[in-house]
């Protein structure tokens, strides 16, 4: 009999991940050279997951540096346009994320670029051994996020809550540091008890299509969720910027739709115009930590976690991981579904190019 | 049967007279305006908001990709407003180029308010209407008069914008290799536009589908994103886009036999990509590959090949060659669903918030 608890099991442990991370950081200088050579431009990339936490991890580069240019790319884009992408005449610092560190695309990568003056990588991975982090300049290894499972959970929080914590770090931004050591402390305390409320929250609604929407470094989380629900759950998901999706993607929306709102931040203008638009077409509306924007008696709208006391939103931001997770996993246990065998994928996406 | 009634029909059928009319005017007559590209820029930052973002990220990558040494981005009009001190920064030169068909889009017209007065930003801002607020606001700009649609769902208007950009860019760049095919597309399309009515209508006659998903790379990313959005507007089809290589990580996972699968153009620097397509066919999806001669392991009944040509010099200009195929493939499946074109669910021809 298949075992349907590794997925599971992984989710709930990212909390003792994120402070084997955290501890290998800021108690051992893990990570201490990733901005060691000079640069002109940032590239992260990444396949699947890992790409979109590439498009989190270039916001929040793009927030605390002022002089540098940076991109997210999937790997295979980088790859195919190196020309496009490279020119001799700048200095890159190229950063990869692969859990096995066995993914084609990114291997070829550093393949491609090993020994080239202008550009030095680092790479983030759960496998000290693999081929990636051997042809790396530079690695940060989370083997404590090594996973069983198909679909990539507590690997994705650990690669870029490492990312963010060692930048922050490295910057000096002794707010963001402190607010991430609150932010282990609260998953540790909250993460059985999210697990009870929102495999409940499932268990009472139905939905056959889910939205996730989220601006700014919640983008690519959103991008996230909706892959989530897809591996897992077999469900119709999609993603998009929060005022993007009035532009035509809500034309699908209805009342057998789910939207999933990632914490919203303190740019987020005008939020409240759309999340009214969107219950008027019968949709339900799962907030997080966004209680008292609505101010509206509604059945169809359900907050999770109010007032986490975060004052860096885009710390806060991780609060949405564990919940489109729990979500999706739960979702897939109600659909018959068993989380750790999703349709049609593999651990490791190995290609012959 | 005649489609003349809809709107949508005739804007599509229309596109190669606006792009007759737009080369006439830039490359033939010069009868406009670009000084504002004359400048040095650190950084070409293109927005837009649904359609008009999604055509961005077409031309980001044909702005790198011919310009090399600047660095260019696409970025939601919403994601720009909310963002404008991560995204300019005092010490760099940006220039803005931005997309609206009507010219009145609330976050865009935004977005040149929020940037008026600063000395390094130049705007140059491409739309539908003479007069518009967008156009007066911006430093420069350029006009579409003849794609002015009567439709809410943009076609002809996505199409002639991204065209107007693509032979500005290339002969501010000198490109004649560009310049060149854009006149060779003209023709092509205009010719070969009855062929694509009937054969896109047969297709859709044909073949059965309830999930949709678009895969191109590079250039043609951005032309997937809009190739899905047309298919959920006009027809309400569940409907997804990816890099072609990306989709194999993660959401290949809801494909199945009752999957349409569109690959746009692949091109020349597609290294291996009959064997991720036959990845992709293992999963009894059917399959439609747009521009090239037919690959020898990869033939059944459920994979078929359309307008196959060797004409262009750069892939990035056949790449115009998908967007008529996916209007009418969108236009067709609304008329077998029983929809309207012309009146796509919840939304609206220019969106105010």
């Amino acid at each position: 009999m298949v075992k349907k608890d590794y997925t599971l099991k992984e989710i709930l442990n990212q909390t003792k991940a994120l402070k084997a991370a955290y501890d290998d950081i800021i108690g051992k200088d893990a990570g201490a050279d990733l901005l060691k050579k000079p640069f002109d431009e940032l590239i992260l990339f990444g396949c699947g997951t890992d790409y979109n936490l590439c498009q989190s991890a270039v916001f929040f580069s793009k927030s605390l540096m002022n002089d540098k240019s940076f991109q997210a790319l999937p790997s295979s884009e980088l790859l195919l346009n190196t020309e496009t992408y490279i020119n001799k005449d700048k200095k890159y610092l190229l950063v990869g994320f692969s859990r096995s560190g066995e993914t084609t695309e990114s291997i070829d990568i550093l393949k491609r670029f090993k020994n080239k003056r202008n550009i030095t990588t680092f790479i983030f991975s759960a496998r000290e051994n693999s081929t990636i982090v051997k042809l790396s300049d530079s690695n940060f290894i989370s083997e404590e996020a090594l996973e069983k499972s198909i679909a990539m959970t507590q690997a994705y929080i650990c690669f870029l809550f490492s990312y963010c914590l060692i930048l922050a770090k490295i910057l000096n931004r002794n707010d963001i540091v402190g607010e991430f050591k609150d932010l282990v402390d609260f998953l540790n305390l909250n993460i059985d008890k999210l697990f009870t409320e929102i495999s409940n929250y499932v268990n009472t609604v139905s939905f056959k299509k889910c939205f996730v929407l989220g601006s700014g470094f919640n983008y690519g989380i959103a991008v996230e969720a909706d892959l989530k629900m897809k591996e897992m759950a077999q469900v119709e998901s999609y993603s998009y910027h929060l005022h993007e999706f009035i532009h035509g993607p809500k034309t699908l929306i209805d009342d057998e739709s789910l939207c999933l709102i990632l914490t919203l931040d303190k740019r987020s203008s005008g939020s409240k115009d759309v999340l009214k638009e969107i219950l008027g077409y019968g949709s339900k509306l799962l907030t997080i930590d966004c209680k008292d924007l609505l101010k509206v008696e509604n059945g169809s709208i359900y907050n999770i976690i109010s007032n986490p006391g975060f004052k860096i939103d885009m710390v806060k931001s991780f609060l949405n991981i564990p919940v489109f997770q729990i979500l999706a996993y739960s979702k897939a246990i109600k659909n018959g579904l068993n989380p750790d065998i999703p349709r049609n994928l593999n651990y490791t996406t190995k290609l012959n190019i | 049967m005649t489609y003349e009634k809809y709107y949508t029909y005739k804007e599509i059928m229309n596109q190669p007279v606006i792009w007759q009319s737009v080369y006439g005017e830039i490359i033939e007559k010069k009868n406009f305006s670009y000084n504002t590209f004359k400048n040095e820029y650190d950084e070409i930052i293109i927005f837009g908001c649904g359609s008009s973002y999604n055509l961005s990220q077409s031309a980001a990558f044909l702005t790198r990709y011919l310009s090399k040494n600047v660095t260019s981005l696409a970025l939601p009009g919403s994601e720009l407003l909310l963002n404008t001190d991560l995204y300019f920064k005092d010490n760099k030169k940006y220039l803005v180029v931005g997309f609206s068909r009507s010219g009145e889009t609330t976050e865009s017209v935004d977005v040149l308010k929020s940037i008026k007065g600063y000395k390094n930003i130049k705007s140059y801002t491409f739309s539908c209407n003479d007069g518009s607020t967008f156009s007066t606001l911006a430093d420069e700009s350029y006009i579409c008069k003849n794609a002015v649609e009567k439709s809410i769902v943009m076609t002809e208007s996505f199409s002639s914008m991204l065209f107007a950009y693509c032979a500005i860019f290339a002969m501010f760049m000198g490109n004649s290799d560009v310049l060149d095919d854009l006149k060779k597309l003209i023709k092509f399309v205009r010719e070969k536009l009855p062929s694509i009515v009937d054969y896109t209508s047969q297709y859709i006659e044909k073949n059965n589908f309830n999930s949709y998903f678009v895969l191109g790379s590079d250039f043609n990313y951005g032309l997937a994103v809009e190739a899905d959005l047309k298919m959920k507007e006009m027809s309400q089809v569940p409907s997804y886009s990816y890099h072609l290589y990306e989709f194999s990580h993660g959401p290949k996972s809801l494909l199945n036999e009752n999957s349409l699968c569109l690959i746009l153009t692949p091109n020349k620097n597609l290294i291996k990509y009959e064997n991720k397509l036959e990845e992709y066919s293992e999963l009894k999806t059917k399959m439609l590959i747009i521009g090239i001669e037919e690959i020898k392991n990869l033939k059944n009944n459920q994979i078929n090949y359309f307008l196959q040509t060797e004409s262009f010099n750069k892939d990035i200009i056949k790449s115009f060659i998908n967007i008529p195929v996916f209007q009418f493939l969108a236009f067709f499946k609304t008329l077998k669903n029983g929809l309207n074109p012309d009146i796509p669910k919840n939304l609206s021809y220019t969106v105010k918030i």
